[in-house]
């Protein structure tokens, strides 16, 4: 559904799990990630409007296809390519998660301080070009995370002699107040009408011969998206156009791309899936987020007094694999229910905002409220609505507040064990190979998107150079 | 532009302002780092960053005014906002009061009460009308409400006061 993106399901989800066991709680929510990167593709193939950021791609194709009078046919292919990536992501998944969480139990302090410097580099690829408001972001969440009793010293900070502060600051409304409340605000200004008609889909949406022609395609794209996905901050939104991109660039015919044809489909549909679960790695094996969905599945996990990481399989292995089986079950459950679903999607676009609204503001306070059953809470989320509201408006990055949040408590508290252990001696980062490798990769993720922009620049100084000679 | 530089301004003036507050608290040693240090590492970039942006948002504005740049052009790169047709501008005003002022009743005519009113006027500002769906939204949204959250998750929702909690334990 436009404008409720996977991250703010799951928020608007969180207070229903509140009094559930944890692994009904995780199914829930990582089937839902799931299903909301495949059901993007809906809006994005019949409206030409992407129901999630993940299947901008598949407007380019999707949408000229149903235009000619074939949009059972592009839906299908896009529900197969999604299926098919969703499998092939989730089998990596299996497959490589209990390897990375068994390297990373060789982990203590120090490698852990470096790894969640590494998940604060997300915020190069969360920024959307502009790093300075993207680190700001991150900052004022590690902020956020200060405030509060210090778990170290037992020091009051920032709390202005209030009782409430002492407990800090709770993810969960920042999380709510900057996702859903700033989303309702943005959408009170628009016109409250649904929009986009459904035609009635009689026809099958499989057709065979057309999936054996993109078999290749949909190959490459799965595998592409899953490595990609697995690459802390590179979400599936640049898988999608990563393999839309490899897709014209191996193609026969580069010159049908954009006007329907179903490679064009197949590629950033396989991929956005399969780079989905390709994500879920190092969330689970090293618990840093991958992209903005992962980082709200990483706070739910601390809701529920989880962490995950390397000790989650060994304490919670039950729960782990539950996740693993679920996924492959909701990615089969797609495939056999993506025609009722669709059909059930032409109501539910019919349901107007002034009668959506008013359910995700009540959703919003009950959810924040019953955390710690604190209406200060509840201030605060919609302080932070309102903030988000003012944030986007000026195309504030404000996932990179989330990550702040969401890791801040995890690097300090690392940072100062790690120094307390070694003495004061602060090369214990660089001198233990891993974590000195860590460090390199998260000070590489920093600097790169700044040297390619810089590269790009100089690239295109050249080439307005050599214009303007030509045109002399 | 203009909201990045008061973006600048805002981040300095808070970062600055919560500095005065970290340099109180102990630093402690290289060997044990007090409370204070840490957020004073992060105000201090902070800080700084605030001023690379006030900096660089500047120097845009200058190059703007040097190429005298079309004020309807500048309009159209700088200023479009996200959404698609922003039809009621101040509406969100609005919204945020009713939620605002549901949150500050709930305390007293607790969630049985407080919840159908909310959806009531939060439905009529979003731009429902018709007075019969707007009675019929609110009474079965609050029973939809009432029966997942306190009837079978058991969320302990507020009650409100004197007569209000009275009627809340007659329910749950």
């Amino acid at each position: 559904m436009p404008g409720i993106s996977g991250a703010m399901l799951v928020v608007i989800l969180l207070p229903i799990t509140y009094g559930m066991e944890t692994t009904p709680v995780f199914l829930l929510l990582t089937g839902i990630y799931a299903a909301s990167v495949f059901s993007g593709m809906i809006s994005a193939v019949l409206f030409r409007t992407p129901g999630t950021p993940e299947a901008i791609a598949t407007t380019f194709d999707g949408y000229p296809m149903a235009k000619k009078g074939h949009p059972e046919k592009a839906l299908g292919l896009a529900i197969v390519s999604s299926v098919i990536g969703g499998i092939v992501g989730t089998v990596f998944l299996i497959g490589l998660t209990p390897i990375l969480a068994d390297f990373a139990l060789r982990f203590s302090s120090p490698e852990y301080f470096a790894l969640a410097v590494l998940g604060l580099t997300v915020v190069a690829s969360l920024s959307g070009g502009d790093l300075v408001k993207g680190l700001i972001g991150v900052l004022f969440g590690l902020f956020v995370a200060t405030i509060g009793i210090d778990v170290m010293t037992g020091a009051n900070r920032f709390t202005f002699h209030s009782t409430t502060l002492m407990s800090g600051i709770d993810f969960v409304p920042i999380l709510i107040g900057l996702f859903a409340i700033s989303e309702v605000l943005r959408k009170s200004r628009e016109e409250s009408k649904a929009k986009g008609k459904m035609k009635k889909l009689s026809k099958s949406l499989l057709d065979l011969p057309m999936l054996r022609k993109v078999s290749t395609t949909l190959g490459r794209s799965s595998i592409i998206g899953v490595f990609v996905g697995i690459l802390p901050g590179v979400g599936a939104t640049t898988a999608s156009l990563l393999s839309y991109s490899e897709a014209v660039r191996w193609s026969k015919h580069p010159e049908t791309f954009g006007t329907g044809t179903p490679e064009g489909i197949a590629a950033p549909e396989s991929a956005n899936n399969s780079a989905a679960m390709g994500a879920m790695v190092p969330l689970l094996a090293l618990g840093i987020p991958g992209s903005a969905t992962t980082a709200v599945i990483l706070g739910a996990f601390v809701l529920h007094g989880l962490q995950p990481g390397p000790m989650l399989f060994d304490n919670e292995m039950e729960m782990v694999y539950s996740i693993f089986a679920g996924l492959i079950v909701v990615n089969l459950l797609i495939l056999f229910l993506a025609k009722p679903f669709i059909k059930l999607f032409s109501y539910t676009v019919k349901i107007p905002y002034s009668v959506l609204g008013p359910y995700i503001v009540v959703l919003c306070v009950i959810g924040t409220f019953a955390v710690r059953n604190s209406m200060f809470d509840v201030m605060i989320m919609l302080i932070f609505g309102l903030l988000g509201f003012g944030l986007e408006k000026i195309r504030f990055p404000i996932a990179t507040i989330i990550l702040g949040v969401v890791l801040g408590g995890m690097v300090e508290e690392q940072f100062r064990r790690s120094l307390v252990a070694a003495n004061g001696d602060i090369s214990i980062f660089f001198t233990r190979p891993i974590s000195a490798v860590l460090l390199a990769l998260a000070l590489l993720a920093l600097v790169f998107p700044i040297v390619k922009k810089a590269f790009n620049r100089k690239d295109q100084k050249t080439i307005t150079n050599n214009n303007g000679r030509h045109s002399l | 532009m203009k909201a990045n530089i008061s973006l600048a301004v805002i981040v300095i003036v808070f970062s600055g302002f919560f500095l005065i507050q970290a340099v109180r608290l102990p630093m402690g040693s290289v060997e044990r780092i007090g409370p204070g240090a840490w957020p004073l590492v992060i105000l201090c970039l902070m800080l700084i960053l605030g001023v690379v942006l006030l900096i660089k948002e500047l120097i845009k504005h200058k190059k703007h005014s040097g190429l005298q740049m079309d004020k309807t052009a500048e309009a159209q790169t700088e200023e479009t906002p996200i959404e698609m047709e922003v039809v009621y501008p101040y509406k969100h005003w609005i919204v945020l009061a009713v939620a605002a002022g549901y949150v500050l009743v709930l305390p007293v005519i607790g969630f049985i009460v407080a919840t159908p009113l909310l959806m009531l006027a939060a439905a009529f500002v979003l731009g429902l009308k018709h007075i019969g769906k707007l009675i019929t939204l609110s009474l079965t949204s609050s029973l939809v409400f009432n029966y997942i959250f306190i009837v079978l998750l058991s969320v302990p929702l507020p009650r409100g006061a004197g007569i209000f909690r009275s009627l809340s334990i007659f329910v749950y």
